[in-house]
């Protein structure tokens, strides 16, 4: 079987258009990231706002690239229905999390937290309701 | 002048790195220029080659004004 990259067709020694643009994204990328350290490292004024005009370049160029790809279906990040779904799964989080806050003031639940995490998560339920009770009994005794 | 002051030695080997790594960009963007297969990416990356160019000539205008201040 010959080597085939994960989304568009590569020939032998050969880089798709997609791996090219992917490469020049990487390079940016870090490229930016050293920018950045060397913008909060510079001592001279005129260093730093040399640093600062490549930085932004660095960003347009990025911004640039990425759309270019995201036009042409090259960068899948999901479709929009998907971002939807991620957030309303987001949104599902955060309401657990707000139970969880309100739980962790309960004894009991804060204490099947933490058999649920013994036992590696909430699939086997008598092995993690039994823990609980012996939990709780030595923490009573 | 802009650049009266020597540069601290750690600005110095940041920007030698930068004017690497600008470098390195530029070679890879018109080698993709040359090889990729869509027009519209052609002129994409041998535009982006330019503007690396000019980093790079930036960068050097900034070393070199130093390095012969030093000598």
């Amino acid at each position: 079987m010959a080597y085939r990259s994960s989304n568009t067709p590569t020939s032998r020694n050969r880089l798709s258009d997609r791996d090219m643009l992917l490469d020049i994204l990487a390079t940016t990328k870090s490229m930016s990231s050293l920018y950045d350290h060397a913008i909060l490292e510079s001592n001279d004024s005129m260093v730093r706002e040399t640093f600062e005009n490549l930085q932004q370049d660095e960003h347009h160029s990025a911004e640039m690239i990425y759309n270019i790809m995201q036009e042409q279906g090259m960068y899948n990040i999901g479709s929009r229905q998907s971002l939807g779904q991620r957030y309303r799964k987001s949104q599902n989080s955060d309401s657990r999390y707000n139970m969880q806050n309100i739980d962790r003031y309960s004894h009991t639940s804060s204490r099947s937290q933490l058999s649920r995490k013994l036992s590696g998560g909430a699939t086997n339920t008598t092995a993690s309701r039994s823990r609980e009770l012996s939990s709780q009994t030595n923490w009573n005794m | 002048m802009p650049y009266q002051n020597n540069l601290t030695s750690k600005e110095r080997s940041y920007l030698e790195d930068a004017l690497q790594m600008e470098n390195l960009c530029m070679t890879k963007c018109s080698v993709y220029a040359n090889q990729c297969q869509m027009p519209e990416f052609k002129s994409l990356f041998s535009d982006h080659a330019k503007a690396k160019r000019q980093h790079a000539n930036e960068i050097k205008r900034i070393l070199g004004q130093t390095n012969s201040q030093m000598s």
